[in-house]
């Protein structure tokens, strides 16, 4: 596929076409917090030096408030309209391990037999402009890279913006939707032979710095016995069970149905929830069977690693580190992978749960 | 003797005699900068607390959860307040709770110290007076302003030094004296009611209603909270600015009279909502109209729990 070359009036160019004809998100810094937003203005565009804001490229595709269908009520209660259409909309400069995340929701939204067609309907819609990041030391708490993906890693996304030390950027087209998105923009020039090279370099070291060390397989096998472990109580001691963790996870996708009603009409509406609440199991009888923090955090690690990895092949976790980040209280989830890693193999009787109360 | 071995000591000895059964304090977090909440009940592990600048967490938020056990907890002096609000709402027994107070010059602000190191990593941070000496793993060595690092908060505290402790740990420290109204909360009074509802919404549309600010409040140990209910529903938790504003006013006016500023909701907030702001002018309130601050003195009730004749009651016109 292509390649164009831009310098920072061409990039500010482009991202003005893209504005005029759609919806563009990107991260923007807003009252000092790196937020994956709706760029209003070009002078907004703010990438952070790993490339990853703080508030993930989630919103824009999984949006926190999502209308399901309008509705009145009366003697025969009706459905009155569906929700808008998506509108078409470009996440641009999208770190590689955010763009993974993606794939995750998109892997459980696009499920059969029940394939979540609203979801499905915005992502048809939705280009993705990866951004590739050459920071050689990234921060402790990132372990992306332990995690298998590069920071120069181009998967899964329709065009991959490379920034180079001359402050000239490489964008790769690398799919047909991204094609598309780029003749809004007009004619761009190719990139030459000298900055190619420079991405090929960018790109290897990246992939250099690839460990791999953290082995899902591992982690999914020793969790399937780990449900009764001590580990979760000590895991829960200092968690205040606030949805931090799980709201700035890039891959965090539960969500809670409610209507908002007023009179006669109203809308049926999903907002974002989280596994993290007490009342996220809450039953309409009053009986809750997942009572403890403890069962709370357990929760939030195995749908990640076990649950997730066992349904769908992909770890529900990209190792982004926002929640290690954001934690009020330092709950870190390297070090409880490494605890997970380091446990001993799971006994007969610890297996699966036990006890019908706590779940 | 420094503070830190201070603390140790006083910890061992209370597990060790059996005066407590838990002491809640700090170790050292993931990196040279963060503090985590501690639990030890073993005397031989009270090595593991620590006292510094990084200590930021208000542990008086676990008392609640550890009730009807002999705990000792290490405060700073706002942390005490919330002890004190404790104590005086009923929520916990001054004899169930050893109070180990730590004078403090204020807790560091993460991103200040990111600014100031450009996202270098400390390898190992030490306070020398007013200065903190970052080490980074470069070898660099950076040299801040702990003035200039601590959080917006810590630099309006009128509490430094704890007034109720059973232990001191550490020497008291200078309280330098500060302005009744924050400037913050003078700046926006003095914008017309529009700019200032504008500001009221920004701020509100930032929050995405993950609780953090209520799940780190001391104040907040309501075991059912009114945003959890469902039956009746009495407030939606979707993103339309509606909803975190109900959250937060119902949230602030449940802390009137109670809210201490100790400002751990501001520093567990991921999005940085200005929720010092509407506390700050919330307590400036209370102190005029019914001259309460909440937690200094254990022997004064709080304004909504009791009658005083003598009420200024100045704003019934």
């Amino acid at each position: 596929m292509e390649h164009k070359q831009l310098d920072k009036a061409s990039l500010a160019a482009l991202l003005t076409s893209l504005m005029a004809e759609q919806t563009v998100f990107a991260p923007v810094l807003r009252d000092g917090v790196s937020t994956f937003d709706v760029l209003a203005d070009i002078g907004d565009l703010a990438f952070p030096a790993d490339g990853i804001p703080r508030v993930a490229p989630k919103q824009a595709v999984m949006p926190r408030t999502e209308v399901l269908f309008y509705y009145r009520l009366g003697k025969n209660t009706e459905k009155m309209a569906p929700p808008p259409p998506a509108e078409p909309q470009v996440l641009f400069g999208v770190h590689p391990c955010d763009v993974q995340a993606i794939k995750v929701l998109d892997a459980v939204f696009g499920a059969e037999p029940h394939p979540d067609e609203l979801y499905l309907a915005r992502r048809r819609v939705t280009t993705v402009v990866g951004l590739g990041v050459s920071q050689e030391s990234v921060p402790q708490h990132r372990f992306f890279e332990k995690m298998g993906i590069s920071s120069m890693d181009a998967r899964d996304c329709d065009l991959f913006l490379t920034p180079l030390a001359d402050e000239t950027y490489v964008l790769e087209v690398l799919t047909e939707q991204g094609q598309q998105l780029l003749e809004l923009a007009g004619e761009l020039p190719c990139a030459d032979a000298v900055a190619l090279a420079n991405v090929g370099k960018l790109r290897k070291a990246a992939e250099e710095r690839v460990t791999r060390e953290i082995d899902v397989d591992v982690l999914q096998e020793k969790l399937s016995g780990m449900f009764e472990s001590e580990m979760w109580a000590g895991i829960a001691d200092k968690c205040v069970g606030c949805g931090a963790c799980a709201y700035l996870c890039p891959t965090c996708h539960c969500f809670d149905i409610q209507d908002e009603r007023r009179g006669d009409t109203g809308s049926r509406v999903r907002n974002w929830d989280t596994c993290q609440f007490e009342e996220f199991t809450k039953h309409a009888s009053g009986h809750n069977p997942r009572t403890s923090q403890h069962g709370r955090a357990r929760q939030r690690i195995m749908h990640k690693f076990e649950y997730g990895y066992r349904n769908f092949g992909i770890p529900f976790c990209t190792g982004c580190g926002r929640c290690i980040g954001v934690c009020p209280v330092n709950n870190n989830l390297l070090t409880m992978l490494d605890g997970i890693r380091k446990s001993d193999p799971p006994s007969e009787s610890d297996g699966s749960p036990t006890s019908p109360d706590e779940l | 003797m420094s503070a830190e071995t201070t603390l140790r000591e006083i910890a061992a000895d209370l597990l060790g005699t059996g005066k407590v059964d838990v002491v809640v304090g700090y170790r050292r977090g993931d990196g040279a900068l963060v503090a985590t909440p501690a639990f030890v009940s073993d005397p031989a592990e009270a090595d593991v607390l620590v006292f510094d600048v990084t200590c930021e967490n208000n542990l008086a938020n676990y008392l609640h959860r550890l009730e009807g056990r002999k705990v000792a907890v290490v405060v700073k002096g706002c942390d005490e307040r919330s002890v004190i609000g404790l104590i005086q709402e009923g929520q916990i027994a001054r004899d169930d709770v050893v109070i180990l107070g730590t004078p403090c010059s204020g807790v560091i602000d993460p991103e200040a110290t990111t600014a100031l190191t450009k996202g270098g990593e400390v390898a190992e941070a030490v306070q020398e007076g007013a200065t903190l000496v970052l080490r980074l793993s470069s070898g660099e060595e950076v040299l801040g302003d702990l003035c200039e690092l601590i959080h917006p908060g810590c630099r309006e505290c009128s509490v430094r030094n704890p007034r109720h402790a059973d232990h001191l740990i550490g020497d008291l420290v200078d309280q330098p004296s500060m302005p009744d109204v924050s400037p913050d909360v003078t700046r926006v009074e003095a914008m017309p009611t529009g700019k200032r509802w504008e500001y009221f919404q920004r701020e509100m549309g930032k929050c995405i209603l993950c609780f953090a600010c209520r799940s780190v409040c001391p104040a907040c140990y309501c075991n059912a909270c009114f945003t959890d209910s469902s039956q009746p529903k009495w407030m939606s938790k979707s993103s339309d600015p509606s909803d975190t504003m109900f959250f937060h006013l119902t949230r602030l006016l449940h802390l009137t009279g109670r809210c201490t500023g100790c400002g751990a909701c501001v520093r567990a907030c991921p999005v940085n909502v200005d929720l010092r702001l509407y506390n700050d002018k919330l307590r400036n309130d209370v102190k005029d109209v019914f001259e309460f601050e909440a937690g200094l003195d254990p022997e004064i009730p709080a304004p909504l729990s009791c009658f005083r004749l003598d009420d200024k009651d100045d704003f019934i016109k």
